[in-house]
């Protein structure tokens, strides 16, 4: 017998699930013997045909939705043209990005064996020094391993013979050396950089405000600052919400959104930019539209 | 895909590499439909999608010169949709922005210490009314469970239904046993199907 009838989900001998899944995508072809047996029993099977059926209901349903929105195209497009961006295949290009990025490699290893020489040279005796940090409080005592090294510079011939004797001792340290050294406090590890974004052509953002008629009011003194004005869409003066347009450059829009954000309106859309992630974001210089919904929020 | 498809994308990058710029709007019209779908079966976010399918195709513009053809264009436009998408999937997860608030739940921050709720009176046109329209309420629904459906059940779907990915190539692509992909559309489907009450 075919092991997806053996398999038996909820009726009686009725193919499992999966097996019903890959029925509806594949079918039964001749020399299928598995499918073959499949197909007759969703012929006899009132529920697994429903199942079937249902499945492919769901299939036509998923590709309905999952039409990409009008005017995709041309969105791509504008942003592709607004991100300023020449194709960056001009070898002279590549050659200067590639020396830039060794460049930065070399500086980056520069600045942190700096760093490591300052710190071998910050003891009076020249000692390295490994904390384990016990308390997260300032000048809290830690258990701190001394091994006797040669201060830096030192010809490696003068290194001793035998291994260093290692000292354990118990002193005061002081919390802001401990976090100096490159240990978090808290013990966490320091974030990854976070990756940098485009701003799309257009962003629409949902704000809240207890005040409309206010909240409209810091708006347009803010974009003024911002050298711009927002173009308010004619509403009901009983609705309660205001919607307006305005457009800012990407980096202005971050600032704009920060200084909203600051001054206690509340941002309820999720899309970049985000009050505060200006390092999360490519400023280009582009201008973007900016779709505001001011919202009254209710009692 | 088949070999003319094929052929013609290499002829559009060869254009476009000599200048022709018309060249790249064709491939853009030709797939950005595509790079979307691929970003929304990862993210289950339209929004981020379109961010998404944006910066595929802006990285494109700028790599394209250097393309050499060793993959087919479809292939290298999957992988550099489905790299920024994942990497957008991630931020989106340290930053917790995937988060579904209820509009009646209380707002952050209400500051009048009583503990009452607070109701966000939503404008009405929030949907434009041409897209309104398209979306009967069945399809709503799919759409809210799509969303919510577990990111590997999802991804695997949307290529399937969406994409017409074969089993083989959908697990060549998330570099899965052809089983999980199996598993995953049969699951995918199944979870669908109870949560709509199918």
């Amino acid at each position: 017998m075919v092991n997806a009838m053996i398999t038996n989900s909820y009726e009686h001998s009725c193919p499992a699930p999966e097996h019903l899944s890959v029925f509806c995508d594949c079918g039964a072809t001749e020399g299928d013997l598995e499918m073959t047996a499949i197909a007759r029993h969703v012929d006899a099977c009132d529920v697994c045909r429903r199942t079937v059926e249902a499945y492919r209901q769901l299939d036509r349903l998923v590709v309905a939705v999952c039409r990409p929105p009008a005017g995709l195209e041309k969105r791509i497009l504008a942003a592709v043209k607004a991100s300023g961006q020449e194709p960056a295949d001009r070898p002279w290009r590549l050659r200067a990005f590639r020396v830039v990025q060794a460049a930065a490699v070399v500086a980056v290893l520069a600045l942190a064996a700096a760093v490591v020489m300052r710190y071998a040279h910050s003891g009076s005796t020249g000692a390295d020094v490994t904390l384990a940090q016990q308390n997260q409080d300032a000048g809290t005592a830690v258990e701190t391993t001394l091994a006797e090294k040669p201060v830096a510079g030192e010809a490696v011939a003068a290194l001793p013979e035998t291994r260093p004797s290692r000292l354990r001792a118990a002193g005061a340290v002081n919390g802001n050396d401990v976090q100096a050294v490159g240990i978090d406090r808290n013990g966490a590890r320091p974030a990854a950089p976070a990756a940098q974004h485009y701003l799309p052509a257009t962003v629409r953002h949902v704000w809240t405000t207890a005040d409309l008629q206010q909240g409209r009011r810091l708006l347009d003194r803010l974009a003024q600052d911002g050298n711009g004005a927002i173009v308010w869409a004619e509403s009901d003066s009983q609705a309660g919400s205001l919607t307006g347009k305005i457009q800012l450059a990407d980096g202005k829009l971050q600032a704009f959104v920060d200084s909203l954000h600051g001054r206690g309106l509340q941002l309820v859309s999720p899309s970049l930019p985000q009050p505060g992630t200006g390092a999360k974001v490519k400023f280009t210089g582009q201008a973007v539209t900016y779709d505001l919904v001011l919202v009254r929020t209710g009692q | 895909m088949s070999k003319t498809a094929m052929n013609d994308d290499r002829a559009l990058v060869e254009r476009f590499k000599q200048g022709d710029e018309a060249a790249f709007e064709i491939l853009v019209g030709k797939y950005s439909g595509r790079a979307y779908q691929i970003a929304y079966g990862v993210l289950g976010s339209r929004e981020d999608a379109e961010e998404v399918a944006q910066d595929v195709f802006i990285r494109i513009h700028r790599a394209l010169p250097r393309f050499r053809g060793e993959a087919e264009f479809t292939t290298w436009m999957y992988r550099i949709t489905m790299n920024l998408a994942k990497n957008k999937y991630r931020w989106n997860k340290i930053r917790g922005s995937k988060v579904n608030i209820s509009i009646d739940a209380p707002l952050e921050g209400s500051g009048d210490g009583s503990g009452e709720e607070r109701k966000i009176d939503l404008p009405d046109g929030r949907m434009a009314p041409d897209a309104k329209s398209v979306f009967t309420e069945l399809e709503q629904n799919v759409r809210d469970e799509l969303d919510n459906l577990p990111d590997i059940y999802r991804e695997a779907l949307v290529m399937r239904n969406v994409e017409e990915m074969s089993y083989e190539d959908i697990a060549s692509t998330l570099d899965c046993k052809l089983g999980t992909i199996k598993s995953r559309i049969a699951r995918g489907r199944e979870e669908l199907r109870k949560r709509l009450g199918l």
